[in-house]
């Protein structure tokens, strides 16, 4: 293959300097000196400006040259590195078998390539992508070795928190797999017939989907309260205005605390749907509630509906909401059913609900 | 074919915990205790009589580990829950049985029928 042309020139030019010493006794050598001089302070700029880390080692690895680069990845000083050895800055995090491999690749005149683990002056570790080759003199015999570094902790880094997130989102896959399991078989339980199964269930899971979509917008780190509670009160509202109220100062709450509580409102808004105020155009719903002395107090009351009667049995929802509800937030819900409208009083534990700040 | 069986749940999402007792009492077994965090749920395992206990690993962040170590001193067998795999274990906590989410009744009652026998002998 024929060498590129800035393969040529570099040739010419380390030709040039190469035979220097044996030329430049030559009187009409001075020109060519300068020149030589030139190529030298541009090839000495381009070391010092670089922002690769070069190392030059002898051939016993002690360390001869090093570049500002290559202090500035480290922390050390050209004085404190020249005279050492590249183990000065070792990690001890690499397996010995690494820099065996280093050596006996190099020892056999041939290249290493790859990535470790280092540490810089002040204790702190980092990455670095490593190529090591050996230098040859004239005779072909390997007199040092130069070593260029490329700090990659930042991709490195990005590697690992990507692998954090596909594990998370591994996690939440399965646990959302779980949770639709779980409503699939309970809403089982109380479904009178299949229509009734797949109507119930649709619910239920646009409710954990939608509040997946609330948790995405805080990347998972809370829910406002009323977004958690409009998003079931609103399709209510789509066709008569006033159908509900919310009242009280809003609150983030924890992930898992969203799931729960939208997953009890939508049990209250269907069962409003069905039988209280969200059966007929009168009806109304007002949702109040206060943190005081570490508590948070909600109340649901139902207005302008039809008389209603307590539940005969105790469906998904009321299980939901006097058991499930109340043992994952360690609090005490309670529904009433007067004729003229149902309440649910809820009093749990603000320090089991509310996510920490963003 | 379990009745009887006093069991333990430590799950902190409140449909699984639901699923999970409603499912256990299918079976004849008895719920002696639902905790949904370490605070709630440790007293319970040092206290309670229990026959076996399903561990859910990941309580809104925090481990169930402390958990599995009292039941373990007291010795008492349980099954971690996990939607991480054995990944998610500690290495002296490998060899546990593990049911993964979404559950499967078969593995749970596989599971729980050595309990059983470690009850009856």
């Amino acid at each position: 293959m024929k060498p590129s042309e800035d393969q040529q020139d570099w040739d010419r030019s380390r030709d040039r300097i190469i035979g220097l010493g044996e030329r430049s006794v030559h009187k009409n050598y001075y020109p060519a000196l300068r020149r030589n001089m030139a190529d030298l302070q541009k090839l000495m700029l381009a070391i010092e400006q670089t922002t690769v880390g070069m190392v030059i080692c002898n051939h016993d690895g002690t360390i001869e040259f090093v570049n500002p680069a290559m202090c500035a990845m480290t922390g050390y000083t050209a004085e404190e590195l020249v005279g050492e050895r590249p183990r000065l800055y070792r990690s001890g995090m690499t397996p010995p078998e690494i820099y065996r491999e280093i050596w006996a690749m190099l020892n056999a005149g041939q290249p290493w390539r790859g990535e470790l683990l280092n540490r810089r002056k002040s204790g702190e570790n980092y990455w670095i992508r490593l190529s090591i080759t050996p230098m040859r003199d004239e005779t072909g015999a390997v007199t040092h070795f130069v070593g260029i570094n490329e700090d990659i902790t930042e991709r490195m880094q990005a590697e690992e928190r990507q692998k954090l997130l596909v594990d998370e989102l591994n996690h939440r896959v399965k646990n959302t797999l779980a949770v639709a399991q779980a409503i699939a078989s309970q809403t089982l339980r109380s479904a009178e017939t299949p229509q009734a199964f797949c109507r119930d269930f649709e619910g239920r899971l646009l409710t954990l989907s939608q509040t997946h979509n609330l948790l995405n917008h805080s990347a998972w780190s809370g829910a406002p309260l009323r977004d958690v509670l409009g998003q079931e009160l609103a399709p209510y509202a789509a066709t008569e205005p006033n159908r509900f109220t919310m009242m009280g100062d809003d609150i983030r709450v924890t992930p898992n605390s969203a799931v729960t509580l939208s997953m009890a409102f939508h049990e209250l808004a269907t069962n409003a749907a069905k039988y209280g105020a969200f059966s007929q155009a009168s009806g109304w719903v007002s949702v109040s509630w206060s943190m005081v002395g570490g508590r948070f107090q909600l109340e649901w009351q139902e207005r302008g509906g039809p008389p209603i009667q307590a539940p005969s049995r105790k469906g998904f929802g009321v299980s939901l909401l006097e058991r499930g509800l109340a043992h994952q937030l360690g609090g005490k819900v309670q529904l009433y059913f007067p004729t003229d409208g149902m309440r649910c009083v809820m009093d749990l534990p603000l320090n089991r609900l509310e996510a920490q700040a963003e | 074919m379990l009745a009887g069986l006093r069991v333990l749940v430590v799950e902190d999402d409140a449909m699984l915990a639901m699923a999970l007792e409603m499912t256990l009492s299918d079976l004849g077994c008895e719920v002696v205790g639902l905790a949904s965090n370490l605070t709630d749920a440790a007293p319970l395992a040092r206290e309670a009589t229990i026959d076996g206990a399903i561990l859910d690993v990941n309580l809104s962040g925090e481990q169930v580990f402390p958990v599995a170590d009292i039941l373990a001193a007291r010795n008492i067998p349980f099954v971690f829950a996990t939607g991480y795999g054995v990944a998610g274990l500690r290495d002296c906590d490998r060899g546990r049985p593990v049911l993964q989410k979404p559950y499967e009744l078969g593995t749970l009652v596989t599971i729980a029928r050595k309990w059983r026998r470690g009850a009856a002998g």
